[in-house]
């Protein structure tokens, strides 16, 4: 098998175009399922009553990293015709943390604000709005940010290639510590009882 | 809309197997993970195009998207989006959540909560295209990839996230 | 109950999974699997050959993304040998430990008598995703065109003034014979490649994507 499709020719645009938005379907089902359309729940990571943003994240992280790195392994998968987020480390550390802080300030991230729409929150229309609205002010300010923006180009690296080790190592410690970290969370969870559920 | 109590969430597991999945499949047919703020993006400078076209291609950033004719909605992340859109829509209507509401915590006002919500939208609008992607664009997608920057990303947004809980907490306690 | 049953077992596949994968080791190779099928476009245009008039170019831009990997007898390589170039013998090159000592994020010039060793070496590394070069015309080549020129006349092919070429080529061996780093630092001759620095390389990426 060649994977990705995509890259063999195999289907036209619009076919390609029709699978993406049946995976977006997948991905705004599971997210809502989830409960991320939800801003209480989503911020309750932060005040450490209901640990669903990293249980599902990195749940999520864990499974497709596995099963993307073991195509890699099997040669089903090839890198060459796959995005790689490029690393650009400064801008990446900084844009983070804005918006770290954006998501605590705003209840939502991007995609989880579209989730919460679509599930009549009005604040994350209000949430939308402000995207939008930094989006634009990014934009315009680009020119200027541009060479902050650019900055620690290290291109296309992997975090085992900068440690040293293979990406199963990595992956073994990521799954270890979401064992750890899923346990720790539920116990708090259970103690409090502050998961969030839909009324 | 239907009168009967809406049904709980899943467990956080299944909803990260299932969106593990998915995000797997969006590797493996479509060569890409799973990102939302471009859309935006690329929707907004659609629109912008429209009213202000000179002003646009001024700008080499924005301009980039519309090079030799492009439309930027002709793009992977707009259809991915518009099936959010949709796929949240689904789960929301059959599991009786659909309900106009407004998110927040007890003490505070539905019109500071539209404030914050703007605000903190802005910011991450402006963070997500500074870093190359949002939550899912890097946390997530990059973070199957293994890729170091979207790590990088991942751990300072958690930060991101503890450092403002204390501030907000009047939002949402 | 059951959840936490279902649970269990998920993370012990999980688990599992992630110990294969350790087990697999490392994709470096894999990874950089490429369709070999334009090898024989790149071959007919000549775009796998790199003149020394180029090379001498790197060596003196220090660019730092490419790495000269001699293919001659060690016996050979201690005789004469390109400035900061690294021995390894071709017949030690196809073992797994010849490979590893090629980095795979470098540019690859690959060095031999004349050519037709550094020819064959080039196919394989091509096929296992290198950018690799072949130094046209071997040691032999880079020894007359570089060290060695009777006369600029001698190297009209390269489509540079002659004037240019000569002081071109004088600056060429001011920078290798002169006294520079590269010739004081043992650790060079001794075959250590620079320090793997990752950078990228402008490659050709069929996705854009970004969030």
């Amino acid at each position: 098998m060649n994977f990705p499709i995509e890259s063999t020719g195999a289907f036209s645009f619009s076919t390609g175009m029709l699978m993406t938005f049946l995976i977006g379907v997948g991905f705004g089902f599971f997210l809502e399922k989830g409960g991320f359309s939800s801003a209480r729940k989503l911020t309750a990571q932060f005040y450490l009553r209901d640990f669903a943003v990293l249980k599902v994240m990195f749940t999520a992280v864990v499974v497709a990293g596995i099963g993307f790195w073991g195509l890699v392994h099997l040669g089903m998968l090839d890198l060459e015709f796959t995005f790689i987020n490029l690393t650009y480390i400064w801008p990446q550390i900084v844009g983070g943390l804005i918006l770290g802080i954006g998501f605590i300030v705003g209840g939502y991230c991007p995609g989880t604000a579209c989730v919460a729409a679509t599930t009549g929150k009005l604040d994350a229309l209000w949430c939308i709005a402000g995207i939008f609205f930094g989006i634009f002010v990014f934009s315009e300010l680009q020119p200027a940010l541009k060479a902050f923006q650019n900055s620690g180009e290290m291109g296309e690296v992997f975090v085992w290639q900068w440690l040293g080790v293979s990406p199963g190592i990595v992956l073994l410690g990521a799954v270890l510590m979401a064992i750890g970290a899923f346990s720790l969370g539920t116990i708090v969870e259970n103690k409090k009882g502050s998961v969030v559920q839909p009324d | 809309m239907s009168n009967e109590k809406p049904k709980p969430y899943w467990s956080p597991y299944m909803a990260g197997l299932g969106l593990g999945l998915v995000l797997l499949l969006a590797f493996v047919i479509m060569g890409q993970g799973l990102g939302s703020s471009g859309a935006f993006a690329r929707l907004e400078y659609t629109l912008l195009h429209t009213v202000v076209p000179e002003h646009i291609e001024s700008n080499p950033y924005m301009a980039h998207y519309f090079e030799d004719g492009a439309n930027p909605l002709s793009n992977y992340l707009v259809f991915l989006v518009v099936g959010v859109l949709a796929g949240g829509f689904i789960s929301g209507i059959t599991a009786n959540r659909f309900k106009k509401s407004v998110d927040k915590g007890p003490r505070i006002s539905v019109k500071a909560r539209f404030f914050l919500a703007f605000f903190g939208g802005s910011l991450m609008g402006f963070g997500a295209r500074l870093a190359r992607g949002c939550t899912s664009g890097q946390a997530l997608s990059g973070g199957a990839t293994l890729a170091l920057g979207s790590w990088a990303f991942m751990m300072m947004f958690f930060a991101g996230g503890f450092l403002g809980a204390y501030f907000l907490r009047r939002q949402w306690l | 109950m059951d959840t936490k049953i279902i649970n269990r077992i998920s993370a012990a596949v999980l688990l599992v999974a992630a110990i294969i994968l350790v087990l697999m080791g490392n994709p470096s190779r894999v990874i950089l699997l490429k369709a070999s099928d334009d090898l024989g476009a790149i071959a007919m245009y000549g775009e796998d050959m790199i003149d020394p008039l180029v090379l001498i170019d790197w060596i003196i831009g220090e660019t730092g993304d490419f790495i000269v990997v001699d293919l001659r007898n060690p016996s050979d390589y201690t005789d004469f040998s390109i400035n900061g170039s690294v021995n390894i013998p071709f017949a030690s090159l196809f073992t797994s430990e010849g490979f590893d000592q090629v980095p795979t994020h470098l540019k690859t010039v690959l060095v031999c008598e004349d050519g037709t060793r550094s020819g064959q070496a080039w196919s394989v590394l091509r096929i296992q995703g290198y950018e690799a070069y072949i130094l046209k015309g071997g040691i032999k080549g880079w020894w007359r065109k570089i060290m060695t020129p009777l006369s600029a006349k001698e190297l009209l092919l390269a489509d540079l003034d002659p004037a240019e070429l000569s002081a071109k080529l004088k600056a060429a061996r001011e920078h290798l014979v002169g006294g520079g780093a590269i010739m004081d630092t043992p650790s060079e001759k001794n075959g250590t490649p620079p320090p793997p620095q990752i950078k990228s390389k402008p490659k050709k990426k069929k996705k854009s994507g970004g969030c």
